[in-house]
């Protein structure tokens, strides 16, 4: 399936897995008949596991609402993006045989404070209604998990119904290409998971939002703990936000119980403490038709529990985090994969935010409230979005260059300003040299170079400061300044030889030609075959050198011919016979001259032999002539290289 | 013996040569998996390293906005890249391990080369969706511009989509409206910008490069992100579903084509999701060639549900309807005009002391 196109997403209902987590047994047999063996059927366990406690954080990609937020969402569901597309359906809560459709296991479910309690770190074990069994317990992705505590009325008035689940979860692929997430890892499907319930923000009595937490949770086992469709009759007005189970109107139910002194005092102060729950729960009671419902209900579960012995229940009561539902009704128990809490109020949205940006250039001061699109606010309303800081310093001063006078220590301690500028700056760049010769850019080669000092003494350091992190950046990565060396040593400094070079040898003439040509007598004799040409260089210009002149016979000393390449008998034959005779060869001593002889002997045959000399020689003309053959051939070449080229000069250099 | 004068004239020489000469320089061949457009001198690591560098990657947030002032809360800063600046940074980097002159002579040559390489790499940083073999984006450099934006809608909202275009959809003829018309199918006409980098630097900041001067940006709400949700009835306490063509996803526009939402009787809040989902059955179009058997399956619902993506665009106000908007002279008003600079420069900073303003 190829992708959507930049700005549209696919939509898949679910996807159909035919292996659900869990247990399996791979049984395998071949039905051959051999007449003197048995075919072994092959009997395996594979396990499909599957996330069941725990989400992995990184499967998370957005929430909605936002995480910790606060904002005006009650006109859209909750919802949560998963990165495994897979998720919802990676299990099987209990689908029935004639399902069209897999069921998710996943719901997720919005409650506000005081409707059930989310309980962390539990043995997982723990983290399911007692009683429930669910297939391979024992196969579990975390040791702990946390659960979801709600009462029996809150499940059947809040949680989706199981039809309803399907059609709460669903794939979408989306094109990345324009956003953030586009060259990480995520290939654009996921998969969402909506919640059923507005989070609404405005409350019958007013006051400054709901706050509500959403669970994602597993609902594997309890399916037939769900509404039914037929439990709730549609209703289309949308009332006010009002609390399924307030605890405060228990409490003072439960505080006119007999209590004992202390235990009173406490109670009456649980009393006043809910008296703005209990009021709203009252407004609520008498505003709306299904509230008397509500008050039946309430009403009657608080009868049967008063009947009850209830043993410090008021204590309890009053600890916000474990209320014990389980005294007033049955509760039951959701493990949660992952929960997060908001508040719902006010009116923010991504379309508010995006409207009331302040949209400029950067480098712009605000110097006090402004309305997005321009001018100043003449009546600023008390800025509700914006984090207003403390008047503690001045404003910064941008120039008109975007630079800003920001404070600067020098080197020897002086307390000074000077201008600096980031790397964005509100108007257009120019690069530096491009209005002198943009072909050949200026380089500096240290940050001092590009200090600048301004008409009012006050210096420039933008340039220094970013050639200064440019260089600290490098030298922070050792790969990056391994790299750098590598290139310079090996392309770097071989491009740079080989023009040299290239330079001399193309304006050579004659003998000296052929010398730069002659191949470098050590680079020839590479123990690796080179896998590029040799780049040439002056050394080898004089080692060619050399060459020419030791060749002209008689010159200089005849040159020790190369040593030939050992050889396990030869070896064998010098140390047992011509050792003497080889070691004084190997030492240029004159024939006939044998080491192996006794000191006294050696020593009268090398005093009496003649030293092999160039002067003995006698032929020293021979040798000048090669010598100023060169040397006039050098003239050439200098004088026929421009003005400034150097070549024939590096080679007097490395020859001199 | 050479003289000081000769060694001079020898490594001016050896930079002439070596410039002249460049193209001997062994070059790298590109590799099927990269990226190159053609081969090229600088290795492609180091190359590409030095890219992501001129896009200012790990380069200290301090050093892009000097002042936390500049980039206040819920507030989007445009730029230009200062590109003597990366040059600057750039010229840093390769300044390590150059220690001889012949080192710094050397570099000296191959620099305008390097440069125009790097400037052609900058384009291959981020090229989502290319597949080996592919042709890769190549060229002289031109300007770079951006935007900072700090606000809970890249906190809240993340994975926000960025388009940037050369020519504003209201500019064209016929004009496209901001809303309706401008999809992938436009790009070529309004001229789409490349995202040399987008990232976020901080939970709420993202910060945006592109290739080129965009007339137009426009910023969607993140599409992975967007979520169910009802429209109110007027002014009152009933909200209903638009319902759409499962087709394309057009918005059905006819008054009939709505389907109130209901709720769990006695449960505010409560969407009773069976009924709705009955109720958006009944409605004719639901059996079409995508769906034969006219079923309601989650995919349909979602299309039913979902809010389109808020699309913020910012773009000259001049071509709206209503026109007006933030002279464009407000915006960007230096604390330190140029006359005052001027000023100071000419006089000395003791008759024009800069003009200090507290935060109000």
């Amino acid at each position: 399936m190829t992708e959507p196109q930049v700005g549209y997403f696919r939509l898949y209902p679910h996807f159909n897995l035919t292996m659900t987590a869990g247990e399996y047994v791979l049984d395998a047999s071949i039905d051959m008949t051999v007449p003197t063996a048995t075919m072994e059927p092959l009997h395996a366990a594979v396990d499909v596991i599957a996330p069941r406690y725990r989400l992995p954080p990184d499967q998370v990609l957005s929430t909605f609402p936002p995480a910790g937020s606060r904002g005006s969402y009650g006109a859209r569901l909750p919802q949560i993006v998963i990165r495994r597309r897979t998720l919802p359906w990676e299990r099987n809560p209990g689908r029935r045989a004639g399902d069209p459709d897999p069921v998710p296991w996943l719901a997720l479910v919005l409650i506000s404070a005081g409707e059930g309690t989310i309980v962390t770190n539990k043995p997982v074990a723990e983290c399911i209604t007692p009683g429930v069994t669910i297939s391979d317990p024992t196969v579990t992705d975390a040791a702990m998990g946390d659960y979801l505590e709600v009462p029996r009325s809150v499940v059947k008035k809040l949680f989706p119904t199981v039809d309803e689940l399907a059609l709460l979860a669903h794939v979408r692929q989306v094109n990345l290409d324009d956003t953030e997430l586009a060259m990480g890892d995520d290939d654009g499907w996921m998969s969402v998971v909506v919640g059923n319930r507005l989070p609404l923000a405005q409350t019958e009595a007013g006051g400054a939002g709901v706050s509500y937490t959403v669970a994602l949770v597993n609902l594997e086992g309890q399916l037939g703990i769900l509404p039914k469709p037929s439990d709730h009759d549609p209703d289309d007005e949308l009332k006010l936000y009002a609390p399924l189970f307030d605890i405060g109107a228990y409490a003072s139910v439960l505080t006119a119980q007999p209590l004992s002194a202390d235990a009173a005092a406490a109670g009456a102060a649980a009393a006043a403490a809910s008296t703005s729950r209990s009021a709203s729960y009252a407004s609520a009671l008498a505003g709306t038709a299904w509230a008397a419902g509500t008050a039946k209900d309430a009403a009657a579960t608080v009868r049967v529990k008063a009947d009850e012995p209830v043993p410090d229940a008021h204590r309890q009561l009053l600890g916000i985090i474990d209320i014990p539902y389980a005294l007033l009704e049955p509760t039951y128990r959701f493990p949660v994969l992952t929960s997060w809490s908001f508040t719902s109020e006010g009116d923010t949205t991504f379309e508010t935010l995006a409207n009331e940006v302040s949209s400029r250039l950067l480098g712009y001061v605000a110097h006090g409230p402004e309305l997005p699109d321009g001018g100043v606010d003449p009546s600023p309303p008390a800025p509700t979005n914006a984090v207003t800081e403390p008047p503690s310093r001045p404003l910064p001063l941008v120039t008109a260059t975007g630079h800003v006078v920001t404070a600067y220590r020098t080197r020897i301690g002086e307390a000074l300003e000077a201008y600096f500028r980031g790397a964005l700056m509100p108007t257009p760049s120019v690069r530096d040299g491009d209005d002198v010769d943009p072909a050949h850019p200026p380089l500096a080669h240290a940050a001092d170079q590009l200090r600048r000092v301004t008409p009012d003494g006050l210096q420039d350091l933008t340039y220094a400061a970013a050639f200064e992190i440019g260089r600290l950046l490098a030298l922070s990565r050792p790969g990056v300044v391994a790299q750098l060396n590598r290139w310079r040593r090996e392309r770097f400094a071989d491009a740079a030889h080989a023009a040299v070079t290239g330079a001399i040898g193309g304006r050579l003439t004659g003998t000296l030609k052929g010398v730069f040509d002659l191949p470098d007598p050590l680079a020839a004799v590479a123990l690796h075959p080179p896998t590029a040409p040799e780049p040439v260089s002056g050394r080898q210009m004089v080692r060619g050198l050399l060459s020419v002149i030791a060749d002209a016979a008689g010159a200089v000393a005849s040159p020790r011919p190369p040593a030939p390449a050992g050889h396990a008998v030869d070896d064998v034959q010098v140390l047992a016979h011509a050792r003497g005779t080889r070691l004084a060869a190997g030492l240029a001593l004159p024939a006939g001259v044998d080491l192996a002889a006794d000191l006294q002997t050696v020593a009268a045959t090398l005093r009496a032999a003649p030293v092999t000399t160039a002067a003995a020689s006698g032929d020293l003309t021979l040798a000048r002539a090669a010598l100023e053959e060169a040397a006039a051939a050098l003239v050439d070449a200098a004088s026929a290289l421009d003005a400034g080229d150097i070549a024939a000069a590096d080679i007097i250099r490395r020859l001199s | 013996m050479i003289t000081g004068l000769k060694a001079a004239a020898q490594l001016q020489a050896t930079i002439a040569a070596v410039a002249a000469l460049v193209d001997r320089m062994p070059v790298q061949e590109p590799t099927a998996d990269a990226p190159d457009p053609h081969p090229f001198h600088t290795p492609r690591e180091l190359r590409m390293w030095l890219a992501h560098l001129r896009l200012l990657e790990s380069v200290p947030f301090s050093h892009l906005v000097a002042d936390a002032e500049l980039l206040p809360p819920e507030s989007i800063r445009f730029f230009h890249l200062d590109r003597a600046w990366t040059d600057a940074l750039v010229e840093g980097a390769l300044s390590v391990g150059t220690v001889t002159t012949g080192d710094r002579a050397t570099l000296a040559a191959l620099y305008p080369v390097v440069r125009e390489e790097i400037d052609e790499s900058e384009r291959l940083v981020r090229l989502p969706g290319w597949t080996a073999g592919q042709e890769a984006p190549s060229g002289p450099a031109g300007p770079v511009t951006g935007f900072v934006l700090r606000s809970r809608m890249v906190s809240g909202w993340p994975a926000m989509s960025v388009r940037g275009y050369a020519r504003d959809n209201l500019a064209l003829s016929p004009k496209q409206d901001d809303d309706l018309d401008v999809d992938a199918g436009g790009d070529a006409a309004m001229g789409k910008l490349q995202i040399l980098r987008m990232e976020r630097l901080a939970p709420a900041v993202l910060l945006v490069l592109f290739d080129g001067v965009p007339a137009v940006v426009h910023l969607e709400e993140p599409r992975a992100g967007v979520q169910f949700g009802f429209h109110q009835v007027g002014d009152t306490n009933r909200m209903e579903v638009h319902t759409r063509s499962i087709e394309d996803g057009t918005r059905a526009v006819s008054a009939t084509d709505t389907v109130p939402v209901p709720y769990r009787s006695g449960v505010p809040g409560v969407v009773h999701v069976h009924e709705l989902a009955q109720r958006l059955v009944e409605k004719p179009h639901r059996v079409t060639e995508q769906n034969p058997t006219g079923r309601m399956d989650a995919a349909v619902f979602a299309v039913e549900l979902l809010q389109f993506p808020f699309r913020s665009v910012y773009g000259d106000q001049t071509l709206t309807p209503s026109g007006g908007g933030i002279d464009i002279g407000d915006l960007f008003l230096p604390t330190v005009t140029f006359d005052f600079l001027a000023d100071r420069f000419e006089h000395g900073p003791a008759a024009y002391t800069f003009p200090r303003e507290v935060n109000p």
